[in-house]
């Protein structure tokens, strides 16, 4: 499966990144199993907090990410 | 009512009107933060006439500021950002009444800062006192109008709007927030928090004008670079909301003493001096002792509310005891007669003073709480 990672604010300063495509040999994987994946990829995230959505909605991180699903890491902003 | 020429150009929009004019008179906005995002808001607000607004900010205008800080000078450098504000929007509307607080919101001046407000606008740039102005507005019903930026990129969103879901609800607290940079760390393009408070301004007017669809629920993000907008919904976590709720009161107990004292203030004007109430001009113990407590709950007719969270300990049973945490008072007490009469508890008597406070200030004539909580009484009850 092919999916799409959007990454916003704090965590596109650790990617230099603001979209990419990741393709797994899996046909479904847990939004848990995809951030330990990211992380290892990027291993500073492991110390960032931030969020992730799946199509545009806020997703727990046992939900299922199929193929063509657009991910996007969103972490808090603090700026004012 | 307002000056209508100055509005004219709004109110012949038929969604606001003179109506909704005086609606935006009648409106008091509290503003955290008079900042990048703080000062466009409060421009807006002030410009389409907003008639009461709250200033929070314990800082001084720096030069720094004025890359994106429109309402500041050269000269203002130094002064304080909440006086400076005040000045700069009451040139552009003198119409409005603006009042001023030259101090950081904390956990110690936050109910006191709050009361007197119907939508509070975040414009802050630390995420611990996001935290704390989420839990105020949910405990007390607030909408909350959230913005935040970081370098190119804002997010915005309205919680705890119409018991929508809250900032907790999307970002649960985490040991490393603190490590999230502010733009004094990370940078920032000046015109970014003009765009963005901008966007946080309409959301507040929407609200008290009741038109359009408020961004509740749902997070906008903002990349000026790219020109991108992405909206990204969330729901409401009940748990989340019982957090805020519960660090809110926990928050409260530990500077209690003040917080009283202007409870107290308040209760005078109703007939009721430092837990004592009047009726009939007979005097009447409110605070009741675990003896007087436990005879009054024996007493036919009356109603005995538990205010505590609902899976707190020991329990404490009874035919008529009825458990509805303190988020939960304001829809029940409409249900009930004012006077009907009423005893309140909690754990250690702070929550069913509030509680109490409130029943007392919506009209109950006949309101008793337990003084020093279910804590006084554990001999009685195990």
């Amino acid at each position: 499966m092919t999916i799409t990672l959007k990454y916003f604010g704090l965590v596109a300063d650790i990617t230099e990144l603001k979209e990419e495509q990741f393709t797994f040999d899996e046909e479904t994987i847990s939004v848990s199993v995809l951030k330990s994946k990211i992380e290892n990829s990027y291993q500073t995230m492991q110390n960032t907090t931030y969020a992730i959505a799946v199509n545009q909605a806020m997703s727990s991180l046992q939900a299922t990410i199929k193929d063509q699903d657009v991910i996007a890491f969103l972490p808090p902003f603090a700026g004012g | 009512m307002a000056n209508s020429k100055r509005y004219s150009r709004q109110i012949v929009l038929p969604e606001i009107g003179e109506i909704g004019q005086q609606k935006l008179q009648d409106a008091r906005v509290l503003v955290i933060g008079a900042g990048g995002l703080g000062c466009p808001v409060l421009q807006n607000l002030a410009a389409a006439g907003v008639g009461n607004i709250g200033i929070v900010d314990g800082d001084v205008v720096e030069e720094t500021n004025l890359h994106r800080q429109l309402l500041y000078t050269l000269k203002d450098c130094g002064n304080s950002k909440a006086e400076t504000a005040k000045k700069a929007i009451f040139e552009l509307n003198p119409e409005i009444n603006v009042t001023v607080f030259s101090e950081f919101f904390t956990a110690q001046n936050a109910a006191r800062i709050v009361k007197d407000y119907q939508i509070i606008v975040d414009c802050t740039d630390a995420i611990t006192v996001r935290y704390l102005i989420n839990d105020i507005s949910v405990a007390k019903r607030i909408p909350m109008v959230y913005a935040s930026i970081h370098k190119f990129e804002g997010q915005i969103s309205v919680f705890n709007y119409n018991n929508g879901p809250s900032y907790r609800c999307l970002f649960p607290e985490q040991e490393r927030l603190n490590a999230i940079p502010n733009c004094a760390d990370s940078g920032v393009l000046g015109i970014l928090p003009n765009t963005i408070g901008t966007l946080q301004a309409t959301e507040v007017l929407k609200i008290i004008l009741g038109i359009g669809e408020i961004l509740s629920g749902k997070l906008l993000i903002y990349d000026a670079l790219h020109f991108q907008t992405q909206t990204i919904n969330f729901s409401k976590n009940p748990k989340m909301i019982e957090t805020a709720t519960k660090k809110y009161y926990s928050q409260k107990k530990e500077q209690a003493v003040p917080d009283i004292q202007n409870l107290n203030v308040f209760s005078e004007e109703k007939g009721i001096i430092n837990g004592t109430l009047f009726l009939n001009n007979k005097k009447v113990e409110t605070d009741l002792s675990p003896e007087s407590f436990l005879e009054k709950c024996k007493q036919f007719g009356i109603v005995v509310i538990d205010v505590r969270e609902l899976d707190e300990t020991p329990e404490f049973k009874g035919n008529n005891v009825i458990r509805i945490p303190l988020s939960m008072l304001e829809d029940y007490s409409k249900k009930l007669s004012k006077n009907q009469e009423i005893v309140l508890f909690c754990q250690t008597g702070q929550r069913s003073l509030a509680a109490m406070n409130y029943l007392q200030k919506s009209g109950f004539v006949g309101v008793f709480h337990l003084g020093k909580g279910i804590e006084s009484l554990r001999n009685q009850i195990e």
